[in-house]
């Protein structure tokens, strides 16, 4: 396997801000690779980088082995980007946006007519493909954002989260277009904040925060990473504030709160349980309990402190 | 280049109002302005009500000098003021005072007053013009050598035409003045759309690359201006009989030269502009300085001095010194193509000067 895309120490700044701050990855062909992170982590920004609409503070990028600076033009042949915002032509129909964007990535004349049915196949668009974009609907826009991407049939795409705003049923279908894709041997490098997508629908996931990867493997080595395989979640009525009671118990690793609820990882449920609810651990009520296995969620609150949330 | 141009112009013309409204406004406008001009020759008089306070002779003589430049209604004070002031059929009206006639005779410097409606600045003007005359007028009479004794017979020297209408003299200046208008609003504007739509991500990753993107942009711009020139200036020679000089290919290569370097201008406007808003004054501005000092406004004649100065510094006034000599001085293409090449070398300067804006501004890098 050879690698699709290699990012070395990749920082950008805007003014002041360090909105990357050393990004390394390694993707492989014909992989769906994640880049999970909350607002602000750089998602963007790192992938701004790769498809060459903003160069590097430093660090380099290559794709396929085209460099994104240095080789820019045949870097930018090999790839192609659905934008986090959508990226179309109101006033074109869904058809015309495709045959747009297919001249502008310079696909031969013949090929044009094949490569539009394509896309509009792999979207699901085809029942709407002579009406205008203005009076498509926000997830069938998002759709043809990411038609748009798989125009030029490109070796790697890169999609900006692509299902942020689709219903469910939308978002079936750009799974559904993804996993195609990767069937064919198109790379892709996705970017989302929604925990289940990327469990769902990535080979590799790296865990980004703050302009650095924290974390970065299949999922089954992520959930390795925590020594603790049970996560006791606890609603207090109120903030809690006898937080070193618990972390004091026999078998509990590591706690995390956030406002009322308050996360215990934890290697065995049972006995740190039966120590806070039989023993009156913490004289504050608890409202309600739960306890699950350690998850993607979880992992990623004990690495990076924070919620993932929209 | 070519996928943006044409994308482009389908959008253009996509949007029949606005390109209807592009070509069928300055249409009407161009009509107007030279049905104005049509009014001109046979205009009706202009009222002036006099107040004869003085009623001696010197009010008398002025009444009468007057009366042959405008239709002197000699008044009461309070219809004077309803005449200018209610009625406002009158610029102003001109007061001869108590002892106008006694001060006059003995040397001194006479009051007039004159009763005004500053909102009608024509014809003030023109009533200002009148009395000059007058003045110079009634000195006349004391010296009958200032009168103006010699009759100049009109003989072109740069052309077959002897005489030109008020139509060729001022049309094409305004037909400039809408192309440059409809390009620098149209162009300016355009080049944020991509921006707007939130396009301009994907253009900026395209092979292609910013600069072809822009000047595929700019294409079609320069196609809509251009046909808009041209359908403009068909429209004053078919219905107003303005001439258009003796040889097409001259008019089309000053038409395309000059739409050319307005476009690029535009393209300056746009990246001067953060956003789309911003640009509408900047064109507004642009627009007003570029044909108020490139002579769009005036014929040439009624250029001041200072102006003419700087005028070379302005594309604009190539332009215009171009179609006089299509227009009233009947020449053909090597006669301007000194200035055609003016015009397409500002152009290409302003287009260096604008992309460099532009992409500073556009394409974060
Ligand atoms: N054009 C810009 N100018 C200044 N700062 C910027 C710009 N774009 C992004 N940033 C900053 O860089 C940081 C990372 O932004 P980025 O858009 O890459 O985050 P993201 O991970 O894509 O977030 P989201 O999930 O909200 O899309 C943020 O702090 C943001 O404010
Ligand atoms: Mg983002």
């Amino acid at each position: 396997m050879s690698a699709a895309l290699v990012t070395k120490n990749l920082r950008r700044s805007y003014d002041e801000r360090e909105a990357v701050r050393g990004i390394s990855l390694e993707v492989n062909e014909g992989e769906i690779f994640g880049l999970l992170g909350p607002n602000g982590a750089g998602k963007t920004t790192t992938l701004s980088m790769i498809s060459t609409r903003i160069w590097p503070t430093s660090g380099d990028a290559w794709v396929f082995g085209k460099h994104v600076v240095r080789e820019v033009h045949a870097a930018r042949r090999l790839l192609n980007v659905a934008p986090q915002e959508e990226s179309l032509y109101p006033d074109l129909t869904g058809q015309e946006n495709l045959e747009f964007f297919a001249r502008l990535w310079d696909v031969p004349r013949a090929d044009r007519p094949a490569r539009v049915e394509e896309a509009l196949e792999a979207v699901e668009l085809s029942g709407r493909r002579n009406d205008f974009v203005r009076s498509y609907s926000g997830g069938m826009r998002r759709r043809l954002n990411l038609g748009c991407a798989l125009v030029s049939s490109p070796r790697l795409v890169l999609l900006d989260e692509p299902t942020v705003g689709v219903d469910p049923q939308s978002r079936v279908h750009i799974f559904q277009a993804v996993r195609k894709l990767r069937e064919q041997g198109v790379t892709i490098l996705y970017t989302t904040h929604y925990l289940q997508e990327a469990e769902d629908l990535c080979d590799r996931i790296a865990i980004i925060d703050e302009g650095q990867v924290v974390a970065l493997g299949t999922l089954a080595e992520l959930l390795n990473l925590s020594t603790a395989t049970e996560v006791i979640e606890l609603r207090f009525a109120e903030p809690l504030r006898e937080e070193a009671a618990l972390a004091g118990l026999a078998g509990v690793q590591r706690v995390e709160s956030s406002g009322s609820l308050v996360r215990l990882f934890v290697s065995h449920a049972e006995p740190v349980l039966a120590a806070v609810c039989g023993q009156g651990v913490v004289k504050q009520p608890i409202i309600q309990v739960r306890v699950t296995p350690v998850s993607l969620e979880t992992i990623f609150i004990e690495l990076t402190g924070k919620e993932l949330r929209d | 280049m070519v996928a943006v141009f044409w994308k482009d112009l389908r959008l253009i013309v996509r949007d029949r109002v606005a390109l209807i409204g592009a070509m069928v406004v300055p249409i009407l406008v161009i009509s107007l302005i030279a049905g104005a001009l049509l009014d001109n020759g046979d205009r009706t008089r202009l009222l002036l009500p006099v107040v004869d306070e003085d009623e001696g002779p010197v009010a008398t003589a002025f009444t009468k000098l007057l009366g042959e430049h405008a239709e002197v209604r000699t008044v009461s004070r309070s219809e004077a003021e309803r005449l200018v002031r209610d009625d406002n059929d009158a610029a102003a009206a001109l007061v001869f005072p108590i002892g106008l006639s006694r001060s006059y005779l003995q040397g001194q410097p006479g009051d007039i007053e004159l009763l005004t409606d500053p909102a009608q600045a024509y014809g003030l003007q023109a009533i200002r013009v009148l009395l000059l005359l007058m003045d110079q007028e009634a000195q006349a009479l004391a010296d009958p050598l200032s009168e103006n004794l010699i009759v100049v017979e009109k003989i072109s020297l740069t052309g077959s035409r002897r005489e030109v209408n008020s139509f060729d003299e001022n049309v094409p200046g305004f037909a400039l003045l809408f192309v440059l208008i409809v390009v620098i609003f149209g162009t300016s504007m355009a080049l944020h759309d991509e921006r707007d739509w939130g396009t301009l991500p994907r253009l900026l990753v395209a092979p292609a690359g910013f600069t072809w993107m822009v000047l595929g942009k700019l294409g079609a711009r320069f196609v809509l201006g251009l046909v808009q020139m041209l359908v403009l200036f068909v429209w004053a020679h078919w219905f107003f009989g303005v001439s258009l000089g003796p040889s097409p290919s001259a008019l089309l290569a000053l038409s395309a030269a000059m739409v050319f370097t307005t476009v690029s201008v535009g393209l300056v406007v746009a990246g001067l502009a953060r956003t789309r808003e911003q640009t509408q004054p900047l064109s507004l501005a642009v627009v007003m300085l570029v044909s108020l000092l490139g002579g769009l406004w005036f014929p040439p004649e009624f250029v001041p001095e200072w102006m003419r100065d700087v005028q070379p510094a302005i594309y604009t006034s190539w332009a215009m010194r171009g179609m006089n000599d299509l227009v009233l001085r009947d020449r053909g293409l090597e006669a301007i193509q000194g200035s055609v090449a003016v015009i397409f070398g500002y152009g290409l300067v302003t287009l260096v000067v604008g992309m460099r804006l532009f992409r500073a501004r556009h394409s974060a890098r």
